[in-house]
């Protein structure tokens, strides 16, 4: 349970200059691309400093009411341990909306350059900040500060889970760059953004290449720019061609019984559709039958050129 | 040199026999004794499950049927013996660490309820052959305590007439096993990759070599022996490298004496995926050209897998009288794409495994099988 005193401060008692706990959000003033929603905004929290105020949370908020008198503010008590300090703060931001993994390598960061032992860290703080109390966490919170800022404020944006996160932060600058530009040109869902990088780092594994070589291959950056191609447009071309790069037996199935497939007619009261998995070698068919004339079409659809070229189908599942 | 750091008895087995041979062979390890199996389970100061052993005596059954996977796939209707629950080898593909949830490698000791149990359940059916094996949870010869059993196992079922008992490794700990009264009715198996898969994949284990020498002292000794192939792994020059693997199977023992050969490829949980990754993250196995299956697993897309299966197949027919190959875990498709046949359903192809043993070993398995014995439900 946090209980902070609330006050009206003196505007001028604020030291805008110390950064010591600039740890939450906002995390890059200086970004390309943003989805900061408003939720994002918390009332300020300060901590009482020899130099008066140092602000904790809602340094972009308070630089707004700079030419206020005074401004409303929860406020910390000094002399706590910086544990403590972090620890208020973390849960203080929780009161409001889930920390943002950026922030928890802040705290990380902090700690750690405080000599605070990891396992203190892990075993003692993340449970009280809401966290799995697991060492290995420490190193993949410690690399989300490694992920480009643009990333950074699009994955918040999206609220992304944090295995998202630590996929995304696990990547080199290069590819990251390549991401921002996938980002700005496409605005992807982040499920497909998810599958995308996913494809491409299974497929460097696999294949023993190196992202750039799977980028260059198909085409990505052409794709990304090419002024005639809409977003979604975009989007598909690269998931096919990536796809494709990933599963390349199962691409190529696909393909061919796609090419059988476009050979039968299928009127529209009938609906066939096969096993994209192709573990089952069959075909399903649902067919609406509302009056005799669609029972005619059934009958209809079953001539002698739509049966071999389901048959063809069969075959080639 | 073993990986075991840690050893825990359960109090009701610490005057057993298999637990003072363990123990005997562990002499730098100091047991700790537990009153409850849940003492370990709540434990969170243990090494990984691979290096932790926990003697035992079991509580409920341990003679199973093969929990196989979904009606979708045919499954050969094999019995297991849980006695061994994990493997000390560490092959990277290996499912057990997440199939069996359990921190430590299990191994019960009270030999003496095991076997009765599965003599009691064979014996229900005096007209059918039983295939039954300790190598489905753990290797049944990577640990002295499962070799302890085995001994025992081997001497127990030499006199049971519908049985076939199959002692499944990666190892070559078979010096114990050789010199014992088998009746026939022991088969000793070997689990087999090319060695560029077994030195990338099943580091811990024996070399191709080794245990193909194995397979040739078993044969010596009058075992009748048997492979696996599986998990069959796609590699860019994987055709050549099964093929080749065939051919020194062939060569190194007599085909004549090779019970069966089955094949599978490779499957595991999607679950199992992120955890391979975290825990070998430079093997490219979870990264295969995979859909998930009917049954949930993530395995090889089936043009991919027949593509694989073919040529073994065809290596592997290419003599006179072949032994029964089989595939462990596959569609009827599969099977009909790859040999152009299919067992109709799990019972057919458990009497197809009878048939063949009586066809080709009719001194060892003299009862000719009847299709309707094989019919009828039969629950262990």
């Amino acid at each position: 349970m946090i209980s902070l005193p609330i006050s009206n401060l003196k505007i001028d008692r604020i030291d805008f200059s110390d950064r010591m706990f600039d740890l939450f959000y906002p995390i890059r003033a200086n970004a390309q691309i943003s989805n900061k929603p408003d939720s994002l905004q918390l009332p300020a929290l300060v901590q009482i400093s020899p130099s008066g105020y140092r602000i904790i949370i809602g340094r972009e908020w308070l630089e707004s009411r700079k030419s206020d008198e005074s401004v409303p503010a929860f406020i910390l008590l000094e002399n706590e341990m910086v544990i403590n300090e972090l620890r208020i703060s973390a849960n203080y931001v929780r009161l409001f909306r889930p920390l943002i993994p950026t922030e928890v390598a802040g705290i990380v960061r902090v700690l750690i350059a405080q000599k605070t032992a990891r396992e203190t860290i892990a075993k003692t703080l993340f449970p009280e900040i809401g966290l799995s109390p697991n060492i290995k966490l420490i190193d993949a919170y410690l690399n989300c500060l490694n992920l480009d800022p643009n990333i950074a404020e699009w994955l918040i944006g999206k609220n992304a889970p944090q295995k998202t996160w630590f996929a995304l932060s696990t990547l080199d600058r290069e590819f990251q760059a390549e991401l921002v530009l996938l980002l700005d040109k496409t605005r992807p869902t982040l499920s497909i953004l998810e599958e995308i990088v996913r494809n491409i780092r299974e497929t460097a594994i696999r294949e023993e290449m190196d992202t750039p070589q799977i980028l260059t291959k198909i085409g990505w950056k052409t794709v990304l720019e090419n002024p005639d191609l809409t977003e979604s447009d975009k989007i598909a071309s690269l998931r096919q061609d990536i796809t494709r790069m990933r599963f390349p037996l199962l691409s190529s199935h696909a393909s061919r019984a796609e090419a059988f497939w476009q050979k039968i007619n299928v009127p529209p009261n009938v609906h066939i559709s096969y096993d994209p998995t192709f573990e089952k070698k069959e075909l399903t068919l649902d067919a609406i039958l509302a009056s005799p004339q669609d029972i005619n079409t059934l009958e209809q659809f079953f001539n002698d050129d739509n049966r071999r070229n389901l048959n063809e189908l069969l075959e080639n599942l | 040199m073993s990986i075991i750091r840690k050893i825990f008895v359960s109090a009701s087995a610490q005057n057993d026999a298999l637990t003072r041979q363990t123990l005997k062979d562990f002499p730098n390890i100091i047991p700790e004794i537990l009153e409850d199996r849940d003492d370990l389970s709540n434990r969170n100061d243990l090494p990984d499950s691979k290096q932790v052993l926990f003697l035992t005596r079991s509580k409920g059954d341990v003679v199973k049927d093969c929990p196989g996977t979904s009606k979708d796939y045919l499954c050969c209707q094999y019995r297991v013996i849980n006695q061994t629950q994990n493997c000390p080898l560490n092959c990277t593909y290996c499912i057990l660490r997440f199939y069996l949830n359990f921190p430590a490698t299990l191994i019960f000791t009270n030999v003496e309820d095991i076997l009765p149990e599965a003599a009691t359940k064979i014996q229900r059916y005096p007209k059918r052959l039983f295939r039954i094996g300790t190598g489905e949870l753990g290797d049944s010869l990577a640990l002295s305590g499962s070799r302890y059993f085995a001994e025992r196992a081997v001497k127990f079922f030499a006199n049971m007439p519908n049985v076939l008992f199959e002692l499944k490794s990666k190892t070559t700990y078979i010096n114990s096993i050789m010199p014992l009264n088998h009746g026939g009715k022991t088969i000793l198996s070997w689990s087999l990759n090319p060695q560029e898969i077994i030195r990338k994949e099943e580091s811990a284990a024996a070399n191709l070599s080794e245990r193909l020498s194995a397979a040739k002292r078993a044969q010596d000794a009058g075992f009748l022996i048997g492979f696996h192939l599986d998990p069959i792994i796609n590699l860019p020059d994987g055709n050549r490298l099964y093929s080749e693997l065939c051919e020194a199977i062939y060569d190194a023992v007599d085909p004549a004496g090779i019970a069966w050969i089955s094949l599978g490829s490779l499957r595991f949980p999607p679950s199992m995926k992120d955890a391979m990754i975290e825990r070998y993250p430079k093997s490219a196995l979870p990264y295969g050209d995979m859909i998930r299956g009917i049954d949930g697993k993530l395995r090889y897309v089936r043009p991919l897998r027949v593509s694989m299966y073919r040529p073994i197949y065809q290596s592997l027919i290419s003599i006179p009288n072949p032994p029964f190959i089989y595939f462990c875990m596959e569609s009827s498709i599969v099977w009909m794409e790859t040999t152009g046949f299919t067992p109709e359903n799990n019972s057919h192809l458990d009497y197809l495994f009878a048939e063949s043993l009586h066809r080709r070993f009719p001194d060892r398995y003299p009862m000719k099988p009847e299709r309707e014995e094989y019919n009828q439900e039969c629950i262990f």
